[in-house]
Parts: structure tokens; sequence; C-alpha cells
């Protein structure tokens, strides 16, 4: 395979990004919908906790997402910069 | 040959103003109940403190109008990220979320989550997808990026025609929200406060554009956010000892599941695949809080989790505020504030919501009928509930007790028994956020017929005003907006729409319409005029023919159905911009050249260079003319 430019480089990793992002959460956000009953058997701080999970821990995840996503792209670009490629 | 970034400086000062206005707010909140306990009716306490944080938005437009077209529509590139993020937050959040949809988790419980969900999930995605790379392009409208995009005024005026009807629903139901909480404590009648919300915000956004809606915004949001936390966490204080109701309102489960079977509140099954959200009359709630999939089905809670999702990414308020920030990359953390604030709000509602629930249905089989207890009377006068015995059994039923939906979140104070106080502060956070979210949406309407049509409309005419001049165009911009003010005026005033359908209708829109053309623009280099425009016409049509179709086969109600009408929409319309595109010649240089500038994370955004070299080339033209 021959090497790829840093650009090239640049435009495969933020679409890994976005689509392994994106396509987790909402992969796990449809394994927690269909799912929810039965995590609703188990209890989590008093809470049942497929419902927990949906009001909450899917949330939290989504939000830490947008920061990780924000980091890592943000990485991505200065790795472009210095690269001088552009 | 790049051009180094403009030294931007935000104002050091924002912590220390957003600090101010939030103990202000808190101060004037702890008068008013000293007051109230001294013996000020409600008469004089409600008037201030819903009035104060009116006026003090108000003041903010006038400190920071601004007629320069950058500050105008980008508010200088300069505001720091979390700012924009809680400016986002707010818009998306607004009184919608305040009220209706907590009034909604409220009545559907678990199966009104896919709401709150779909909003943190939508918010990430129009980050990932969307926002970094509409900041690059630095366009001041969405419609303004498409056409700049395809190098097409006919895509421009497309989207811009398109986008008008959503926005125009998110506009008339944020405003009637504001009409409606506002008249419960006000002794102003509705379309009074609706009028006089359509002038607040009308005037903030003439005054100063997208800057004085983020700074206004951000004041509005403190606001909003201390009246949601303060009564909630009073209520979780008294029901469960601590101060922190999201981690401690599940200790609550198994009181409510005992109050709602002793009130007569059965599981319930969903009916099918058209299974509609809770209207705004009042109504009895008929379903177990944390049974799942009572009301909604479990393929129906992820539809509505998906179309509001793709909505609220492609939602054309939350990302005219792409252009705003510093740079890409303090955009992307922007999103990632929004995504933040959305979520703190989206995982209290249920808190509140169960509170309310708990309180309410405890030991209601109980009750008189005939000697309604002290709380229950004073929701009974404010028309947030209607009780009666219906089947005269001498005691009170779930049935019986017909609650408003989006009263539930002013109700919460009353029926804990706390002090007036308590609920006026609630209705005065959410009228502020409904108004930061009105103003917004009002924005995205103005500039979209100021820079999108009459611009291009004046270009034809005068060639040279390529770029939009506010001096010149202000009058005609106080036009435009005066006019999408009416409309909205005429819709909360004159024609009755359900908030919280109206918003989900227009976000089920905006996902099928403007969610496809958005991700094949942005991420598909192929992808090509005809392609977006055959894209939004599927996209529009599906959701026509969704609306026609609404009256006759579900009794006008939105719910799953409308949300599947949308996703359905949003994959054709993506399968058509594919094939279309694929059917149609390749895009051209200028085309290519544009979407390779894109993905340049660096440097200015690229209407901010073309329109500094068309100045730089007019200088030399009259230098060497002169």
């Amino acid at each position: 395979m021959e090497e790829l430019g840093a650009h090239a480089r640049y435009w495969r990793d933020t679409l890994i990004l976005a689509a392994a992002l994106l396509g987790a959460i909402l992969l796990i956000g449809m394994v927690l919908i269909f799912g929810v009953e039965s995590f609703n058997q188990y209890r989590f701080f008093r809470f049942p906790f497929g419902f927990y999970l949906i009001a909450q821990g899917l949330v939290l995840a989504i939000a830490a997402g947008g920061f990780w996503y924000a980091r890592v792209q943000q990485r991505l670009d200065e790795e472009l910069s210095e690269s001088g490629e552009f | 040959m790049r051009s180094a970034l403009r030294f931007r400086t935000p104002n050091p000062h924002l912590g220390a103003y957003l600090g101010i206005i939030t103990s202000a707010f808190i101060s004037l909140s702890i008068l008013l109940a000293l007051l109230e306990q001294m013996g000020w009716s409600e008469a004089a306490i409600a008037p201030i403190l819903i009035l104060a944080p009116v006026v003090l938005a108000v003041v903010i437009a006038v400190r920071v109008r601004t007629e320069t077209p950058e500050d105008y529509f980008a508010c200088g590139r300069r505001v720091p990220a979390f700012y924009n993020g809680v400016a986002m937050a707010a818009t998306l959040i607004g009184g919608i979320g305040f009220f209706a949809y907590a009034g909604a988790v409220f009545f559907l419980g678990f199966d009104g989550l896919a709401i709150g969900l779909g909003w943190s999930f939508g918010m990430l995605a129009g980050t990932v997808l969307f926002s970094g790379y509409l900041r690059k392009s630095g366009a001041y409208t969405v419609p303004s990026f498409l056409g700049h995009r395809f190098q097409s005024t006919t895509v421009r005026l497309t989207a811009a025609c398109l986008l008008l009807v959503p926005v125009i629903l998110l506009l008339a139901a944020e405003m009637k929200i504001v009409g409606v909480i506002a008249a419960l404590f006000l002794p102003i009648p509705y379309w009074i406060c609706v009028l006089v919300a359509g002038a607040v915000i009308a005037a903030i956004v003439i005054l100063g554009g997208l800057r004085a809606l983020t700074w206004t915004g951000n004041a509005q949001f403190v606001i909003g956010a201390v009246a949601f936390a303060v009564p909630l966490v009073i209520v979780s204080v008294l029901l469960t000892v601590l101060p922190t109701p999201q981690l401690t309102y599940g200790e609550r489960f198994d009181p409510l599941t005992r109050a709602e079977i002793n009130a007569g509140i059965m599981s319930k099954v969903p009916s099918g695949i058209s299974d509609a959200l809770p209207g705004d009359a009042p109504q009895a709630s008929d379903k177990p809080f944390a049974q799942s999939f009572g009301a909604i089905g479990s393929g129906g809670f992820f539809l509505l989790f998906l179309a509001v999702a793709l909505g609220t990414a492609a939602l054309p308020s939350v990302l005219i505020r792409s252009g705003a920030t510093l740079s890409v990359a303090e955009q992307r953390f922007a999103g990632a504030w929004a995504v933040l604030f959305v979520a703190l709000f989206v995982i209290s509602v249920p808190a509140a919501a169960l509170f309310a629930k708990v309180i309410m249905f405890h030991g209601l089989s109980q009750i008189d009928p005939n000697t309604l207890p002290n709380w229950m009377n004073q929701l009974v006068a404010r028309g947030l509930l209607i009780a009666q015995d219906a089947n005269s059994s001498g005691g009170l039923q779930a049935s019986e007790l017909l609650i408003l939906r989006d009263g539930v979140m002013v109700s919460l104070p009353i029926l804990s028994r706390l002090p007036l106080v308590c609920a006026v502060i609630v209705a005065a956070g959410g009228i502020s956020v409904a108004l930061a979210a009105a103003g917004a949406h009002l924005f995205t309407l103005g500039a979209s017929l100021a820079d999108d049509i009459y611009q291009l409309a004046d270009q034809r005419i005068r060639p040279e005003s390529r770029f939009i001049d506010l001096p010149h165009h202000i009058i005609v911009w106080g036009v435009m907006g005066t006019l999408s003010f009416a409309t909205a005026l005429f819709l909360a005033v004159i024609g009755d729409i359900d908030v919280l359908q109206a918003a989900l209708t227009a976000l089920a829109f905006l996902g099928a319409t403007f969610f496809p053309v958005l991700l094949l623009s942005i991420w598909w280099e192929r992808f090509t005029r005809s392609g977006a425009l055959f894209a939004m016409a599927t996209g529009c049509g599906t959701m026509v023919i969704e609306l026609l179709f609404r009256g006759a086969l579900e009794d006008g109600q939105v719910g799953t159905a409308t949300a599947l009408a949308s996703v359905i929409g949003a994959l054709l319309a993506t399968g058509a911009g594919v094939a279309v595109s694929l059917w149609d010649t390749p895009p051209s240089a200028a085309e290519l050249g544009y979407f390779d500038a894109l993905r340049d994370p660096d440097g200015e955004s690229i209407y901010d260079e073309a329109k500094a070299r068309i100045q730089a080339a007019a200088a030399s033209g009259n230098g060497a003319r002169s």
C-alpha cells in the first residue's frame, strides 16, 4: 500500500473518528433501548438499572464523548498543521 | 499564501459578569422570599421577579448593540467556547424543554426520555458532523453555506425558503410558552404577554443580532439554570435528605410505584405505530413512571430518539452559532460544552418529574374531594390542575386529577408547600430561557431573509454588493424581522398550537430536509447541486405528505408516526441525493476547491478570506483609477 500524504491521512482519521464515535453511541443506545427491560431486573443506587442507563448513563456518555472528540480532533489538526502540507 | 489568524480578544470579565448576574438573581429571589414572609402579595412579587430578567436582557442588548456585519451575524468571531456552548444549549432547550419536556416526562415517565436523549445525541452529532466545518466556511447562515458550497443561488434560495417553515414553528412555540407561563402569574392576559415577548426579542435581535443574542442568551440561561435547580434541590433535600436530586431520586421509585397503584394507575400497553405524545390540555396521568414502553413502544421510542437527534443536529438556530467562535477547534469545544449543558438539563428533568408525581399521588385516595388540601386548591385556582370526584367514590383517583402538561415544573414548588416565590422563580427562569431560544429562532429567520433572500436580490441589481453591509440593509432587516415576528404573533395569538407537537414537527422536518443535504455536502465531494436540490425536495416532500395524511390517519396528533416519517424522509433524501449526484455531471473545480478548503482546519474562514480578497482588489482598483 502506498504511503498516504499527511492530508489524506488526516482526512481518513477524521472520518474514522466521527464514524466510530457516533456509531458507538448509536449502537450502545440501541442495546440499551431494546434491552432496557432486562437491565431493569437489576438495581443501581436503588434506580431500576435500565431506567438509570437511559436517563443518565447514556446521556453522560454522550457528554463525555463530545469533549473526547473535540480533544482528539484537535490533536489530529495539530499533526496536520505540523506536517506543513496544504 | 495563507493569512494569519486575526488577533481577537474576548472580554476578560465575562465570567465575572455572569457571576454577578447569577448572584443578583439569587439575591433578588431571597429578598422577595423574605418580603413574601412579611406579607407581600403575589401581585407585588411576581412582576418584579419575572420582569427583572427581561429588563436585564434588554439592557445587555442595548450595551452590546452593533452595526458591523461581522459582529451582527457572527458575534465578531471571538466568543469563547464555553459561552457559545451556553448559548447553543439555551437555544436548543428553550421554554419547550423547560416546561413542555418536563411535563411530557411527568406523563410518560421513562418513555418521554427519548426526546431528551435525542437532544443530547443530536447536539453531539451536529458538533461532530457539521459545526467545525461550518465554522471554517464562515457563512452567516446555513442556506448561505449551501449556496457557497455548490456555487449556486438556486440551492441557497431553496434552502432559505425550506428553512422558514420549521423555524417559524419553533419561534411560535417558544413565544406561546412565554405567554402561557407569564399569564399564570401576571395580572395580564395571555395575548399581551405574547406581544411583549415578541417586542422584547425583536428589540434584542435588531439591536445586536448574534452578538446581543450571545450575551443575553448567556445571562438568560444562567438565570434559567438557577431557577430550575433551586426548587429542585430544595425538594430533593425535603424528600431524600441529599441536595443532589439526580443521584438520589432513585430511592423514590418504590414509594412512587406504591402511590401510583393506590391512585389507580395500572401498567399500560402501547397502542401501536402511532403513539402520540401528551397534548397541552389538562389530562390525567395514566402510565406508571418507571414502566418502560407503556405509552410508546420500543420501536417508537428509538424512532423518536433518532428523529429528534437528526432534527437537532441540523437545527439552523444552533448551527448559525457555528461562526461565532475563534477557530475551528474552539467551535468543536463549544459544541462539547453545549452537549454537556443539555445533558445536565436532561438528567435533571426526570428527577423533577418524579418528585412532582410522588408528592402529588402520595395519599391521593385519602383526600376528601369536598375539602381539597391547600396546595391542591392553589393549583386548581391557577388552572394547573382540575380535581373532581367523577365517580362520586368519596376519594380521588389518578384519573380524576387532570394536570396541565406545561405547568408541571411550576406546580412542583407549590405541591411541595414551598413559598409561592419558588414557583415564580421557576416561571421567571423558564421565561428567560424561552426568550433566549425565541430570539435565536427569530434571528435565524431574519438572517436568512436578509442574507440569503434580500442580499441575493440586491446582488442582481448592484453586483458590487457581494457581502452584506449592515447600515444599508438595516431597514430591510427590520421589515423582515417584523414580518416573521408578525407570523409568529399570528400563530401564537390566533392559531392555537401545541408547543411540544409544534417543536417536534419542526425537528422532524429539519431532520428530513436539512440533515441529509448537510451531511452529504460536508462529507462527500461527489455531491452535486442537483443532488442537493433533489435531496432537499425529497425530504421536504416526505414530510409534507406526512403532514397531509396526519389529520386523516392519527387524529392530528404528533407522535411516533411523525418520527417514522422523518427518519424515512432522511433516508430517502440521502438516497435521492446520492443517486442524482452520481447520475449528474461531476462537480466543478470551484465546488471541489470549496470542499477541500472546508477540510483545512487552520486559517481564516473561507467567507472572511474571500471578503478580504475582494475588498483588497476593490481598494487597489480605486487606487489605480484615482
